[in-house]
């Protein structure tokens, strides 16, 4: 090869490419080779715009020597490239102060040598909308090797997880996670995110799913379900992957977790097992929602000292050419939490108030085995059947102990309380459903019928202690009362229902389906209490306070959806009207109570595809609320006997509505976008609470329609994101208020509590291979306040600031910390201000070629700060409590990672 | 006398391990491209709302006719220019099949030195030299590699004619920044672009490493001297009348 071509190619290159005329920045350097240190000719040098990638010259190297000339300032990327050997690629800037940029020596190593250098990246549209789903491309975020689903979601712009794990899109909770649009590890949002590996991810897509009662009836409630789904790449459908942790640290603290996964296209087998008391791990409660149970054991939300541990098996195949599947889960938990609390609370009074404190502590322990399945089957090419059934087992038993005390708005003592509770509980819960679907010849014409059965049964022994004193107005004794009794209660419901649904295309753009629901439920309800005789026996029914009722309701319901498909925009209009008839027998006094109603459900939707990046969406949704049986002929009990409710047959059902609208923009080119989201709730005929208070302190509560006003409460988010220009980082600003309007009567006077609250919020992020950092601020305003205490406001002032950073160090040691400030100001109702400061700083260690194995000390809490602290104000109320909480400790852990799939695409970077 | 010969086998050696190291790079040569059209998306495109009488001769085609047309094309270049020279189609297509777009119209010349271009246009019977500078693509350098004929290439994404999406794969053994038809503008040699909405695919098949004389790489003559911009109207006064089909010809005609 001779130079002169290439003197010429020079040539060609300085004369081609004089376009914007500087000639002032340049860049320049020797490319030799990096073992033997022999300069390389002909080299392919070529710069690009860093931003992205945009080609802006390029040239070859003669004798390893090159030079480009006439760039404009900015920031570059050179990237050198020979054949047989790494590329070289290097980030670099030019400007008024820093004319000539000397690379000097680049050494090319051989691609015998491991490439490690990093990959070029285009800013790729990360962010697609289709209709009301987002959609993130995986790629377009770097995550550190191993990380997993969690990590990703942290990038992405709108999307928050708290510090209690729960994940928040555009400020509504999510609440179900799927991978490749299976359940796994029935959508339990934690569990999927910290399973399955950031690598393995092409897209996240997120969306508004319907109920599973909307998908299992085909009747429209309006209710939508956050859901994440998951989209692996295809070379990452094939693989196992998993994750062994043990930890241990100062003040006994420790951790343990252990994670495999086999996966492959048609059939995903997992399991975990956890164990600790850290708060960090199989601490999710989001089953239990499901479940719609009482109670949810697995809640720790940070109040306590937890102790933790569960497991479970997953595992879903399709066969047949996919035309059956299953998908089966088995959970076990068991959480103890043990803690105590103090908590002060100021009751509003026409004209007056009074204040109570209570010191609390507790020991609460929890037991949970759920069973899941489903099977699906397509029949034939026109007709599927689905099938769910799930089982679960719920044991719980707790013991609190109270000290409480209320002081009238004047300071002088009303009451005093010791109390003390025991309470044992076993709950069984089982659920079948099955649903088959006909599609007919003509495309749009289906049908679709579907049956379920429920059935539950919680029994639950308790023991009460209380020793109540009551004060006169001047703070002498008056009266006191004790309480000794034992509360047995049986509760055992069985539900049935079957339905149809209908649907067909009038039109080419218009659909109809009408429905038909019937379903009928039994119940009992007994909860005794007995005192304790003279034998020392609790064997005397206290009839006043001991129920057994046992109610059972027919439903009829009828529903009818139009809707309306066309390119861009999308629309449905429906209503569902339920004719209900129900019964409640009083088994002690063998009265019974009978009614028969109707409920409306009007609903409609419109979606707007404004362009291929934006879009509107509008909703409504009524619901006519019937009063709860208990609010007509309630349970007369003393759980509580500083609060007594009673019935009111009189009370009519509230009418609620909903309205809510969003719109989103977004740019790709920029990867920048606007979100903007609104709801308002109001309710007509509110039912609220009216409750009298008597001298000493006592309140009887009852529930009453308020007419004429217009109780609600509203919702306001947006969002602006976009890129900075010269610092490459993501920058969030964003906006939600929330405000709030209701009633109450107390001692027969009208009280309205508004409130509103202000949380702006500033987030930048980045997140490069190898280090990452991210800085939030945001004040928050709340007003409050209660027509019948006007000169209390309840108006806080707070500041949230947080921010965290990681990077790596040399010799694979990694560093990082996270740290947030909380700080509440003092206002008339809480004198005390409130200020807190959480450090968490953490170090390490990585060994072996993919980084699988890691040693890391994490301090929690440096600063000692945790308490534990919630301030809120409710219907004629603001309370304030501290918990314990877990505080300063130090944790020395290992880590594990481990994955293997059939063929690996280096997309992530070290 | 043994000093020189010893001083010489040093150097031999050292040479010697230099040029193992070094790469051998091609600077003159010919470049043999397949180009693939896929007929079906292209005769779907002459059914528009306005041309609905070609909708039986679309659903013709699915039936009685293959789904790829591939046509052959030579790319005679040295360190300075290239030739781009299609070989004429075995048959021809049926009027109510044909398209610009299945079809090479173009014969190419590209000087690298000067930055200009001379394409000899033949449509409708009618033929244009146009004359101009070589055509400005916008490119993206991307991370993904594949290789084509034998050379390791790069992935660009690139935006030309201010709307049409291209993917070309360049390899850097080859420092002319040249391609076939007139894709051009990376740092080597284009060997497959793809224009995915226009359904049409250029790969090379066979590169070879030769002399190449001043005869091969003749600049074109024959046609209607313009630039493109008369090109670009008098292509549009063409195709006036077509409705929808129009865009779809103009692409064509441009490409």
């Amino acid at each position: 090869m001779t130079t002169k071509p290439i003197l010429f190619l020079f040539f060609f290159l300085g004369f081609y490419f004089i376009a914007s005329g500087q000639e002032k920045f340049r860049v320049k350097g020797t490319v030799v080779d990096s073992v033997n240190r022999v300069a390389l000719t002909d080299a392919t040098v070529t710069v690009l715009a860093a931003k992205d990638s945009v080609l802006v010259r390029f040239s070859y190297t003669d004798k390893g020597l090159f030079e480009i000339n006439n760039l404009d300032s900015g920031q570059l990327l050179l990237i050198v490239t020979y054949p047989d050997y790494a590329d070289f690629i290097e980030r670099f800037s030019v400007n008024s102060g820093h004319v000539l940029h000397d690379f000097k020596r680049i050494e090319m190593i051989s691609e015998v040598n491991l490439l490690k250098e990093v990959i070029v990246k285009a800013r790729m549209a990360s962010i697609k909308i289709k209709g009301d789903t987002t959609e993130f491309n995986a790629a377009a975020y770097k995550t550190q090797k191993n990380a997993k689903v969690e990590d990703l979601l942290k990038q992405l712009q709108g999307m928050k997880i708290n510090q209690s794990g729960a994940i928040i899109f555009q400020g509504e909770q999510v609440s179900k996670v799927l991978v490749d649009g299976e359940e796994f590890f029935s959508d339990d949002p934690a569990l999927v995110t910290n399973t399955v590996r950031a690598d393995m991810v092409s897209k996240i897509q997120v969306y508004d799913d319907k109920s599973v009662e909307a998908k299992q009836t085909g009747v429209e409630d309006g209710k939508k379900v956050k859901t994440i789904n998951i989209v692996l790449l295809e070379d990452k459908k094939r693989g196992l992957f998993g994750k062994a942790d043990v930890g241990y640290g100062t003040d006994e603290y420790y951790t343990g977790q252990l994670m495999f996964n086999k996966f492959s296209p048609k059939e995903k087998a997992s399991i975990y097992g956890n164990m600790g008391n850290t708060g960090k791990v199989g601490l999710s409660g989001a089953d239990h929602n499901k479940f719609g149970a009482g109670y949810s054991p697995g809640d720790y939300g940070g109040n306590g000292l937890p102790f933790a541990r569960d497991g479970g098996v997953h595992y879903d195949r399709k066969w047949n050419k996919d035309k059956q599947s299953v998908n089966v889960n088995y959970k076990t938990g068991f959480l103890q939490t043990e803690g105590i609390s103090n908590s002060l609370t100021q009751n509003n009074l026409p004209g007056n108030f009074n204040k109570s404190s209570a010191d609390r502590s507790f020991v609460n322990r929890s037991g949970s085995q759920i069973f899941e399945g489903n099977f699906r089957s397509a029949i034939d090419s026109v007709s599927d059947l689905s099938t769910y059934a799930s089982a679960s087992r719920y044991k719980y038993n707790s013991m609190n102990t109270t000290t409480s005390k209320t002081l009238r708005g004047n300071n002088v003592i009303q009451n005093s309380n010791d109390s003390r509770a025991e309470n044992e509980t076993d709950s069984r819960y089982f659920s079948f459903s099955a649903s088959y679907t006909r599609r007919f010849k003509k495309k749009g014409r289906s049908l679709t019928v579907n049956s379920r059965i429920n059935a539950s049964d919680a029994n639950s022994e308790g023991y009460q202690w209380s020793a109540l004193t009551y004060y006169d107005g001047s703070g002498n004794q008056d009266s006191t009362r004790s309480i000794n009794q034992f509360k047995p209660t049986i509760s055992n419901s069985k539900v049935f229902s079957a339905g149809g649904t209908y649907t067909d295309v009038i039109s080419k753009p218009l659909t109809i389906s009408g429905g038909i629901n019937y379903s009928a439920d039994e119940q009992d309800n007994k909860r005794l209490a007995y005192d304790k005789s003279a034998g020392g026996m609790y064997d005397q029914l206290d009839t006043v306070f001991s129920s057994d009722y046992s109610s059972g309701t027919q439903r009829n319901g009828y529903n009818l959806t139009l809707n309306y498909s066309s390119g861009k925009s999308r629309a449905s209009i429906g209503n569902n009207t339920d004719l209900v008839w129900q019964r409640q027998n009083d088994q002690f006094s063998s009265t019974s109570l009978a009614r028969n109603f109707i409920n409306w459900s009007p609903y409609g939707s419109f979606s707007y595809q404004l362009s291929k990046a934006a879009s509107l969406n509008f909703n409504y949704n009524g619901y006519t609320l019937q009063p709860s049986i208990f609010y007509l002929q309630p349970i007369r009990q003393n759980s509580d006997p500083l609060n007594i409710t009673v019935g009111n047959p009189n009370l009519k059902p509230e009418f609620e509505q909903r309205f809510s609208y969003n719109y989103r923009v977004y740019q790709p080119t920029k990867d920048q976008g606007i979100n903007f989201r609104g709801n308002y709730t109001s309710t007509l005929n509110d039912i609220v609470q009216d409750k009298t208070i008597d001298s000493a302190g006592v309140s009887t509560i009852k529930y009453v329609n308020v007419r004429g006003k217009s109780p609600g409460y509203w919702n306001v988010y947006a969002e602006v994101y976009g890129h900075a220009t010269k610092l490459d980082f993501i920058m969030s600003i964003n906006l939600n208020v929330n405000g709030s309007t209701y009633y109450n009567l107390i001692n027969g006077q009208l009280n309205r509590t508004k409130s509103v609250s202000y949380f702006p919020q500033l987030d930048i992020w980045t997140n490069k291979g190898s280090y990452s950092y991210s800085f939030s601020i945001g004040p928050n305003f709340s007003f409050g306040e209660s027509s019948l205490q006007q000169q209390f406001k309840n108006n806080t002032r707070g500041f949230l600031v947080s921010g965290n950073f990681y990077t790596k160090l040399p010799g694979k040691f990694f560093i990082g910390a996270d740290c947030s400030y909380k700080s509440n100001a003092g206002n008339v109702v809480f004198d005390k201000p409130f200020e807190q400061t959480l450090l968490k700083a953490y170090t390490g260690k990585t060994f072996l070629k993919d980084e699988n194995l890691k040693l890391t000390i994490t301090g929690n809490d440096l600063l000692d700060q945790n308490t534990g602290y919630s301030r809120s104000s409710s219907e004629g109320r603001f309370s304030e409590s501290r918990n314990q909480t877990i505080r300063r400790y130090f944790i020395f852990t290992v880590t594990w990672d481990f994955s293997r799939f059939k063929k690996t695409l280096q997309r992530q970077e070290s | 006398m043994i000093k020189p010969i010893l001083l010489t086998l040093l150097y031999l050696t050292l040479t010697l391990d230099v040029n193992a190291r070094q790469k051998h790079f091609i600077n003159s040569g010919t470049i043999e491209f397949e180009r693939t059209a896929n007929m079906f998306a292209l005769v779907k495109k002459k059914v528009t709302k306005n041309t609905q009488d070609i909708k039986p001769y679309y659903e013709r085609y699915l039936t009685s006719e293959p789904q790829f047309r591939k046509l052959k094309s030579t790319l005679f270049f040295n360190s300075s220019k290239s030739l781009y020279v299609p070989v004429p189609p075995e048959r021809g297509l049926w009027h109510y099949y044909d398209t610009p777009m299945a079809n090479q119209l173009n014969t190419v010349f590209s000087d690298f030195r000067g930055g200009n271009s001379v394409v000899q246009k033949e449509f409708y019977e009618r033929t244009y030299l146009v004359k101009d500078q070589m055509r400005k693509i916008k490119w993206k350098i991307t991370e993904e590699k594949r290789v084509i004929a034998g050379f390791r290439c790069r992935r660009a994404n690139g935006l030309m004619l201010d709307s049409i999406y291209v993917v070309a794969f360049y390899t850097d053994e080859i420092h002319i920044p040249g391609g076939p038809e007139s894709f051009n503008g990376l740092p080597g040699m284009i060997l497959g672009v793809s224009v995915p909405h226009e359904n049409v695919t250029w790969f090379a098949t066979k590169v070879t490493e030769a002399p190449v004389i001043e005869a091969q790489l003749a600049v074109p003559v024959k046609g209607k001297v313009v630039n493109n911009k008369q090109l670009f109207e008098e292509i549009w006064k063409a195709v006036a009348n077509y409705g929808d089909y129009a865009m779809v010809m103009v692409k064509g005609l441009l490409l």
